[in-house]
């Protein structure tokens, strides 16, 4: 059958859903949501759920800020707790080099309004009890980072979006799109063909395969990344612990489990989700070098999803000279999810109004063709 | 006041999948994720089975003499979601300890 | 000889158990039933899969969190307490919680806003959040190694590797290695025969099992592991060995009770291994299912194999008056067992049409009730009581309620096939319907699998939904003729 939308949102992670809620409350109507399996089969729902605002460049920085800002107040706006938690992150320092790129770093986002300070090893040792000091030079602390609960912000935006009238559809995947020239985008789904003015794709590591229906060429590679949780345990963990340089983080969820995972710098681009032994040694090994009394503790499941990496480790968004009504958010690296409150609010204000409050030209798509890649030391895994 | 105990490791009762239902949690790897069923200790040994009885049950409407009255009437469950939900490793629960040593070391 | 005694603290009291008893064990000879309160109705809980597959035995030990003490011996010294146990929680708290139904998702919609009251909400939810209690020292500063000890890989590689050692997993590696396949042999439990344990004398069964274990634990192309734990199977072909997991605890040796006197040797991996084969074997056998009924948790409910490993196992007598519930054969054999152990039996609850064979062999005066089911049980912390519903033959439906005293309500449903392992090797497990609901369980679509790496699978025994001894021990022959098919028309490549 044939339909008509306003607007069709290829992907029913994090980023669509806000994507469509923002849309919505901007006035938008006629908006219909594709997702291929159920709502967070993708990387949203398989992510470590950490939201932190400690980045090496400004515009990361000012855009992880803004996302706070959202979290801090989006139970309430869309009515359902997303159990945001502000324990702060604490990023420990092993490495001399490393040290003095965030001490140098610290004041930047000071500047920016992230409080971050810099512990010592004797502070950290009273903060985080437990934590093995061995070879640890500091940490670099901002109190405002945090984690959330990944599916509950799926299910909050879902449910307020779909009381502003979005189509979700679940279990409905995108066999192609076309664009003409006159009647606009077409977008083939099993049972139903839309026909829109515009297309928001931000379906994940899948992004690239969409755009490549359109004749985009997004440079962007899908890289597994694997995470484990353990028991559920009285809470005993304040902040989200990670190390920049050796690649792993973990926090004590509000269920009490602790989530975490290590990044695996062999991996090879590919869209598989398999398990891995390696991981699992790897990363109980971390954890337990890092805080030694969770030796104790039982790995109870370990998963894997994609990451979407772009060149830069920065995300791709916004529109594509040339391609009118299309727009896209993609390349997250692995921070998806932290962005996507104000990643969608970026993107519904561009569609509904052609412009963004916070500038967003260094992330389009142009960069790479035009050279000059910044990557963010702060990047992990 | 009497239980029916679907999930042990979480505690979730029959009552709370019914209601995960109702709200429009039908998907069986939301209904997982939202209800917490299957997503203790046990990793769903005991409790996937029985979900996939309720929902077959419902989807079927049979059930005999133990038919949920209780259970909602007209919710719309995809029998294609009548299926093992994913099942990850370790298949028991595995002490860090046990991992990185590689053999049992005393607590 | 006379077990050594030692001392061990529970809570506030020292209390002496036998070396080589399990916790729960120790704790039950001093009179304590209830192990652990559930998560988050505060229910009372106790030994319940005796098989350290469930939580309801967990317990901390030694400030260690989430042992549990089904599979776990006793020790001098130690210091058992029960987790997240908190004396404030007053009788009439718990009372209040136990009353409560919390509707699914119930903590997404309360408290949103404002943003004091949400914070407050989460800081109690952290609170009340988990079970056990880590104990973490201030600071520690240790140069424990950063990289994990590299796990070995078995060598040699094997023709093939059979994962469980019960009737059908025995039977399939002796007729692989009678073919002349090298066969790695595992099972996480001390003694072989999977659910075949605590069949006795008198039943064929014990004969086909002690035969099968007498051929194979000695076989020389057979490399048999007791006590070894399969925790993972990763495609293509790996499979993660350990020597952890829920043989933790049985040092007893339960061979005795087989009858067969196996020779000593070394059984165990001394560490986690990585096996990779190109032909694998799931004979991972079943679980017990407790049935949907009121009340279905309270202590004192237990399925067929758990009450088998307690009693042949750790000798632990869980009660004294029972009621065997369920459908078949299983049902009478159980009803059996529960008899030579010398449990009275109250009633035998057949939930469809009584086995007419199995039946006579039952005395006369027990009580049968057919086409019935157990709708609740009762009692406060340990059962007292079940409520039977007879079905009204005609129209299907309950008539009439029958309340019977016991203190064990022992249950025989159709075993779920164990199907993690199976599964992760990319088995398709569909839901197979059963006239008497209690029976639906979760079977394979298929029975062998080939991947496109040129691994081979196969399923077999209660994984496969066999239940009868002659099924599975032909389904092990079968799928070890198939292997060595394979196997040859390798070699002639």
């Amino acid at each position: 059958m044939t339909r008509t939308a306003d607007v069709v949102i290829i992907g029913g992670g994090v980023n669509g859903l806000a994507c469509a809620y923002n849309l919505a409350k901007r006035g938008m109507q006629n908006i219909v949501v594709l997702e291929r399996g159920y709502i967070g089969i993708g990387a949203t729902g398989r992510c470590g759920a950490g939201i932190r605002q400690q980045w090496g460049l400004e515009e990361n920085i000012i855009l992880a800020r803004e996302s706070v800002r959202i979290f801090e107040q989006l139970s309430d706006e869309i009515g359902f707790n997303i159990f945001f938690r502000q324990g702060g992150y604490l990023i420990l320092i092993f490495d001399e080099e490393e040290y003095q790129l965030v001490s140098k770093t610290i004041p930047l986002q000071n500047d920016l309004g992230v409080p971050t300070k810099m512990l010592t090893p004797g502070e950290i040792g009273d903060f985080v009890p437990g934590v093995n000091l061995d070879g640890l030079l500091g940490g670099a602390y901002c109190p405002t980072d945090g984690t959330a609960y990944p599916y509950a912000v799926l299910w909050g935006y879902g449910e307020a979006a779909k009381r502003r009238g979005v189509d979700i559809r679940v279990k409905t995947e995108v066999l192609s799109v076309s664009h003409h020239r006159d009647s606009g985008y077409e977008v083939v789904t099993a049972d139903d063909t839309f026909r829109t003015p515009r297309i928001v794709n931000v379906a994940g590591a899948y992004t690239k395969n969409i755009a490549a229906m359109l004749g985009i060429d997004i440079p962007t590679q899908p890289h597994r990344h694997e995470i484990a949780v353990t028991e559920s345990l009285k809470s005993f963990l304040e902040p989200m612990i990670i190390s920049i340089t050796k690649g792993f983080y973990f926090s004590q969820s509000l269920r009490g489990e602790i989530v975490g995972g290590i990044g695996d710098d062999n991996e090879t681009p590919s869209f598989s989700t398999d398990s891995s032994p390696d991981f699992l040694f790897r990363y109980a090994a971390s954890l337990r070098q890092t805080l030694p009394a969770l030796g104790n503790v039982r790995i109870i499941r370990q998963w894997a999803g994609l990451y979407d990496m772009s060149p830069d480790a920065r995300p791709i968004i916004g529109t594509v000279d040339d391609i009118e009504g299309y727009y896209h958010a993609c390349g997250f690296s692995g921070h998806g999810f932290m962005l996507s409150p104000v990643v969608s609010q970026l993107l519904s204000e561009l569609i509904t109004t052609g412009s963004t409050s916070l500038p967003i030209d260094s992330l389009n798509l142009r960069r790479f063709s035009q050279g000059d890649l910044v990557k963010d030391p702060y990047v992990v895994g | 006041m009497a239980k029916k105990i679907l999930c042990h490791c979480e505690d979730v009762e029959t009552e709370e999948l019914y209601s995960a239902l109702r709200q429009g949690y039908g998907d069986l790897e939301t209904l997982k994720r939202y209800t917490g069923i299957g997503t203790g200790k046990c990793q769903g040994k005991c409790c996937f089975i029985q979900t996939l009885r309720l929902l077959h049950d419902m989807v079927t409407r049979t059930g005999g003499m133990e038919r949920e009255a209780t259970g909602p009437k007209d919710l719309m469950i995809d029998p294609d979601d009548i299926r093992v939900p994913t099942l990850r490793p370790p298949v028991l629960p595995l002490r860090i300890k046990d991992i990185v040593e590689g053999e049992r070391g005393e607590p | 000889m006379k077990p050594r005694s030692v001392n061990f603290f529970f809570e506030n009291r020292r209390l002496s158990g036998q070396a080589g008893d399990s916790i729960a064990k120790a704790l039950f000879d001093a009179g304590v039933k209830t192990l652990s309160y559930s998560v988050k109705y505060k229910r009372p809980r106790s030994v319940h899969c005796a098989r350290g597959r469930c939580v309801m035995c967990h317990m901390e030990v030694d400030g260690v969190p989430g042992v549990p003490t089904c599979i776990t011996p006793v020790e001098d010294g130690m210091r058992v307490r029960r987790e997240d146990f908190r004396p404030f929680f007053a009788p009439l708290l718990i009372f209040a919680v136990r009353a409560i139904s919390f509707p699914a998702g119930f903590y997404y919609r309360m408290f949103t806003k404002p943003a004091f009251l949400r914070n407050l909400f989460l800081g109690s939810l952290r609170r009340m959040a988990g079970v056990g209690r880590l104990r973490v020292d201030r600071a520690v500063t240790t140069s424990a190694a950063d990289n994990p000890v590299s796990t070995t890989t078995l060598k040699p590689r094997y023709d093939m590797v059979v994962i469980g050692a019960g009737l059908a997993g025995m039977s399939a590696a002796y007729s692989a290695a009678r073919g002349g396949a090298s066969v790695l042999l595992v099972d996480e439990y001390h003694t072989p025969g999977g659910h075949s344990i605590g069949f006795h004398g008198e039943h064929e069964i014990a004969s086909i099992r002690d035969d099968l274990v007498a051929k194979t634990w000695g076989h020389s192309s057979i490399d048999f592991r007791t006590k070894t734990t399969a925790h993972a199977f990763y495609p293509p072909h790996t499979l993660l060995l350990g020597p952890v997991g829920p043989n933790d605890g049985e040092r007893r040796a339960a061979s005795q009770s087989l009858g067969t006197n196996l020779p000593r040797r070394p059984e165990s991996l001394s560490a986690m291994h990585r096996v990779e084969a190109a032909n694998f074997i799931f004979a991972t056998g079943a679980y017990d299912i407790i049935p949907l009924f009121d009340d279905n948790d309270t202590p004192g409910i237990l399925g067929e194999r758990a009450i088998r490993l307690l009693i042949e196992r750790d000798k632990l007598i869980p009660g004294s008056r029972a009621v065997a519930y369920g459908t078949g054969p299983a049902l009478y054999d159980l009803s059996r067992f529960l008899l030579h152990h010398n449990i009275a039996i109250a009633a035998v609850v057949d939930a469809g049409e009584p086995v007419a064979a199995d039946d006579r062999e039952l005395p006369n005066d027990i009580q049968r009730i057919y086409h019935s089911r157990v709708s609740r049980a009762a009692g406060r912390e340990w059962l007292s009581s079940v409520r039977v519903t007879h079905r009204d033959a005609a129209t299907g439906r309950g008539s009439r309620d029958t309340t019977i005293a016991c203190d064990l309500l022992c249950i025989a449903f159709e075993g779920q096939g164990a199907y993690e392992l199976a599964y992760q090797a990319g088995f398709k497990f569909e839901f197979s319907p059963h006239p008497i609901q209690e029976n639906n369980v979760m079977l394979p679509s298929t029975r062998t699998l080939h991947s496109e790496n040129g691994v081979s699978f196969f399923v077999v025994g209660e994984l496969a939904g066999q239940r009868s001894w002659r099924d599975k021990v032909t389904a092990g022959e079968e799928a070890a003729a198939k292997t060595l098919q394979r196997l040859q028309a390798s070699e002639k490549d």
